[in-house]
């Protein structure tokens, strides 16, 4: 037989020849007799090909029928044992809510597409749904909801592996009325059962032929039920003689976790994200990676207040020695505490202004020494000695140090140290000092006070002064100190009650992508976990990737915590890992954790060695500034007192000169003490000189000036620019208002001065209420250094106000600095309270 | 009943609820003489012409299918009968008129071809059926049977049709109309 005769008939009667060859073919089969035969062969074979496959429909028709008559008389297994192998069993209350897994629609078939397979249903009266599998991964609901999970290659055809489309056919009894329509019993010999539902499932070609499931993976089914029930178990149905349905073999059932990308999952602390959401945070998940990591230490600061003081006590006591050393005597911005605390200035009295202890002395034992990161000085008010002495050798570095250095003094005194909060950089110290001097046994002094620190900031506060007669103590005398260690129990403040974020962050990549932790059901129960705000239930899940979440549920239920027994009861079960894979995630999980806990401890670190290295700045340039001022007010008073004492005395027609005896009425000064303390008081006087009769007036004009909103300022200043002066002056307000008096001799420039975090404000108003405007800081420069120019009669001056500024600008930049500071820490506080739900915020000393 | 293409499904459906006739199908060829197991495959033939007499232009069911399956049935049963020279009961002259219906006939000779699809090995029977027989296309053909593509499908298609062709023309006189 000619094959391309056979083709190219085949062509022509499938009317896929062309045209052309149509023609061709055409005439050849009229000249070709034997084509002709070959045509008509061809015709018949179609036929006979097409009975032959009508045939096959009939037969299959025939053979279903068979079966069916032979399943009503014989024994018939409802649930196919053949077609499921493996099946879950799961209540399954929030479906819809949890998973994301695709989900095909059971309305895929309305049209009755496969009614011809109806009849190989095995359940009566039920409603019989199709689903088209394509050969693919797919899921599919049923319309009770149930879920259906297809893998690829799940079926087989007369047991050979079958890829094609399945049209999968299903039945489902999940209430009574169903099961009662459906003729099912709920036996299983003679014991009755309690029934969640039953299914029925079987699978064919798209021509009818029945497919079997090959048992490596199965199908997965998940049933949703009102509630979870313990001991539920899965039955195979099996038909009697009497036609009735028997249950057996019945088999425990576990819920496949529901895995997912790592990556897609939610494991921050409840409430993180949308707390971050709602102060518009960065979304970038490294930064929120970072500041949960933040959080490392968990331990939570006491104290937030300023008003608070910790007090407690430890039954510790060391002692170590100082050696007295050398020091020296200046002045200090503290004489006003001076005078206000202290009354005859014999007292010797004991000031701190930051400070931290130094602990490389054996006898001294401070707990979390690492937390201190402030610095004080110890200033005494030597007896007889009109001027405070501050020393102190700061140390600015992890360990506080205290060290005094002496002069002249040798003491010794004890020190209570008592009470001491704080942790971190961002929050406050507060402690307690009491310092008792002892010296030869007997008790000079015993002062307490309160100190609070607040970063640069310190105010301290006398709250006790006892005084005792004071002494001066003589060179290099031994001076023993001994500090109590106040707090040791009560410094633990650490709050043990946390889930470390470095844990979490450090299997929350997609190296843990094939573990149970990377699945639905742990994310859900990570909610939980940090709920109970305790890293050893975190340890059960993460330490333990090869078990099943059922059993490790009801570990934390045994662990004290029974909200798990709802996680357990959903018999969830396990994602194996094959050893070599366990062993590796085990690996890098440690190694991870170690990784994030250096991270944490570097960024804190480096953060506080940021804040430390400002302060210290601040800090002497303040010290400096303090100097300057001193010295500025000091020379522009001399050249006042002069201006004051020229004048008078071109008054009285006299030369200045020593000596001059006035007969003022009273007792007999010299002229230069009326000038003194006129100048120092600021208050106009009238010198008469009974000789001659000649009076001499120095005039004082009082003036005043409110500025406007003076709290929303840190720093507000009058500054006076007088232009027979070497410098400027600069007055301080009080409670916003500025009182002071101007020497009528003096031509002054009079300008206001305001700073804080948002910038400079400026006013040069002559008017008893002010009101500063907002300036550039070049504009702020030049306003001032224009008025001192002009003003100037020395080249001090400008450069008076130059430095001036300069410090003036810090302070800004410190303002913003703290202002910064303080928003951190207030939004670690509200943070904080979210990463860990369980540390507490109450004083554990109060 | 108009004459027309059923769907698949269609006649699936049809030929379940024929089945069920079948004890009383079985019952009245017994009455003509019929044996079960030859009763079993005259059924299925019968079935088999009912479904292919629907697909015919201009063919109008007057009477319930099972009748005329039964009728059919019976026709069969005198052909087979006949041929094994068998005692049968002819009931009526009319039999023997259907029993010479052309296109009767024709079906006869087609069911003799069958033996023609037969003989080619399983894949080309599969091929053949799908394609004539249940009207798919060639890329579904190819798929079901485990073929590369469609072309390769067809061109195995061409080599089936020629050993169909080849050994029809052998066994020409066996097939050849009685």
């Amino acid at each position: 037989m000619n094959e391309n005769w056979t083709k190219f008939i085949e062509l022509y009667l499938q009317g896929e020849l062309s045209l052309e060859d149509t023609a061709k073919l055409k005439a050849e089969l009229d000249r070709n007799s034997e084509m002709r035969h070959s045509l008509e062969l061809q015709k018949r074979i179609h036929e006979t090909a097409k009975r032959s496959g009508q045939r096959q429909l009939v037969k299959s028709v025939q053979k279903s029928y068979q079966l069916q008559r032979t399943l009503k008389t014989s024994i018939v297994s409802v649930v196919v044992a053949t077609v499921i192998v493996a099946l879950g069993y799961l209540a399954y209350q929030a479906f819809e809510n949890k998973t994301k897994d695709k989900i095909e629609s059971s309305e895929a078939l309305v049209d009755g597409k496969y009614k011809e397979l109806d009849k190989m249903a095995e359940l009566d009266n039920l409603p019989i749904s199709y689903f088209e599998h394509d050969g693919n991964t797919a899921t599919f609901l049923s319309r009770k909801g149930i879920l259906i999970s297809v893998p690829e290659q799940t079926f087989l055809l007369d047991g050979k592996s079958y890829d094609g489309k399945a049209i999968i056919q299903f039945q489902e009894a999940l209430d009574a009325s169903d099961i009662i329509k459906a003729g099912l019993s709920t036996t299983s010999g003679d014991q009755l059962l309690e029934t969640q539902g039953m299914f029925q499932l079987k699978a064919f070609t798209p021509d009818g032929k029945q497919l079997t499931v090959n048992d490596k993976d199965g199908i997965y089914l998940q049933v949703p039920v009102e509630e979870n029930k313990e001991g539920m178990m899965l039955f195979n149905g099996v038909k009697t003689a009497d036609g009735q349905i028997d249950w057996q073999n019945p088999k425990p059932i576990e819920k496949l976790p529901i895995r997912a990308n790592m990556l897609d999952l939610d494991l921050y602390p409840p409430g993180y994200e949308a707390k971050l959401d709602e102060l518009k945070w960065s979304q970038k998940k490294q930064k929120r990676d970072s500041l949960y990591l933040s959080f490392e230490d968990g331990k939570s600061p006491l104290n937030q207040k300023f008003q608070n003081s910790v007090v407690g006590k430890s039954t510790e006591e060391k002692q170590f020695e100082f050696r007295s050393k050398n020091f020296s005597i200046y002045s200090s911005q503290y004489r006003n505490y001076l005078k206000a605390m202290s009354k005859p200035v014999t007292d010797i009295s004991v000031l701190f202004y930051r400070g931290g202890f130094r602990t490389n002395e054996p006898n001294v034992d401070i707990k979390q020494i690492d937390r201190f990161n402030y610095d004080f000085t110890i200033g005494y008010v030597i007896p007889q000695q009109s001027e405070a002495i501050s020393v102190l050798n700061d140390s600015l570095t992890a360990h506080p140090t205290i060290s005094i250095k002496e002069k002249n003094i040798s003491k010794r005194s004890e020190i209570d140290y008592l009470g001491l909060t704080t942790i971190h950089n961002d929050v406050e110290v507060t402690f307690q000092y009491s310092e008792n001097l002892i010296s030869n046994g007997v008790s000079l002094y015993e002062i307490t006070y309160r100190i609070h620190l607040f970063k640069a900031i310190v105010e301290p506060q006398i709250i006790e002064a006892k005084r005792i007669d004071p002494k001066i103590f003589g060179k290099n005398k031994n001076i023993s100190f001994t500090i109590k260690s106040l707090f040791e129990d009560a410094m633990d403040i650490s709050n043990t009650n946390f889930l470390p974020p470095s844990k979490v962050l450090a299997i929350w990549k997609k190296d843990f992508n094939k573990t149970i932790l990377a699945t639905r059901d742990f994310e859900k129960r990570m909610k939980a976990i940090h709920e109970t705000c305790n890293e050893k239930v975190f340890d059960v899940y993460a330490n333990q990737l090869n078990k099943a979440f059922w059993q490790l549920d009801e570990q934390v239920v045994k662990m004290g915590y029974a909200n798990f027994q709802a996680f357990a009861d959903e018999r969830v079960g396990a994602l194996k890992l094959d050893n070599v894979h366990m062993n590796s995630i085990r690996q890098f999980y440690e190694s991870n954790v170690s990784r994030l806990k250096e991270l944490a401890k570097k960024d804190k670190n480096f953060q506080k060695a940021i804040e430390m290295a400002w302060d210290s700045k601040v800090r002497r340039e303040r010290n400096e500034e303090v100097i300057r001022s001193a010295a500025r007010v000091q020379k522009v008073f001399q050249d006042e007192y002069n201006l004051n004492l020229d004048n008078v005395y071109k008054q009285l027609g006299k030369s200045r000169t020593v000596g001059v005896t006035i007969y003022g009425g009273g007792p007999v000064y010299n002229i230069d003490k009326y000038v003194r303390d006129a100048t120092i008081a600021r208050k106009s006087a009238t010198i008469t000189d009974t000789e001659t009769g000649k009076t001499a007036k120095i005039t004082y004009n009082p003036i005043t000036a409110t500025v406007k909103n003076a709290k929303d300022y840190g720093k507000l200043y009058m500054y006076l620019m007088p232009e027979e002066l070497s410098s400027f002056q600069r007055i301080d307000p009080i409670n916003g208002k500025f009182d002071y008096s101007l020497n009528a001799a003096i031509n002054y420039k009079v300008v206001f001065v305001g700073i804080n975090e948002k910038g400079y404000f400026i006013s040069d108003e002559n008017s008893s209420l002010i009101e500063l405007k907002s300036v550039s800081e070049k504009e702020f420069e030049r306003t001032l250094e224009k008025i001192s120019k002009d003003r100037q009669k020395s080249s001090t001056k400008s450069s008076d106000m130059s430095r001036e500024l300069n410090w003036l600008k810090l302070e800004k930049q410190d303002y913003k600095e703290q202002k910064l500071r303080q928003q951190n820490a207030e939004f670690r506080r509200m943070m904080k309270g979210i990463v860990h739900p369980c540390a507490s915020e109450q004083n554990p000393f109060q | 009943m108009q004459g027309n293409k059923p769907s698949l499904i269609e006649k699936e459906k049809e030929l379940r609820q024929l089945y069920k006739k079948w004890p009383e199908f079985r019952k009245y060829l017994k009455i003509l003489g019929c044996p079960t197991q030859a009763a079993e495959d005259i059924f299925q033939e019968s079935l088999l012409i009912y479904i292919r007499k629907k697909e015919t232009p201009d063919f109008i069911l007057t009477v319930d299918p099972f009748y005329y399956v039964r009728n059919t049935g019976k026709l069969l049963w005198y052909n087979q009968a006949r041929k094994e020279q068998k005692q049968a009961t002819f009931s009526l002259e009319s039999d023997v008129e259907e029993l010479n219906d052309e296109w009767f006939q024709k079906e006869l000779l087609l069911k003799q071809m069958e033996s023609a699809i037969e003989s080619l090995g399983k894949k080309c029977q599969e091929i053949l059926q799908l394609f004539y027989g249940l009207g798919l296309n060639m890329v579904d053909v190819a798929q079901k049977v485990g073929l590369r593509n469609d072309k390769v499908a067809k061109a195995q298609k061409y080599r089936c049709l020629n050993s169909a062709k080849e050994w029809v023309t052998a066994n020409e006189t066996a097939v050849g109309a009685d």
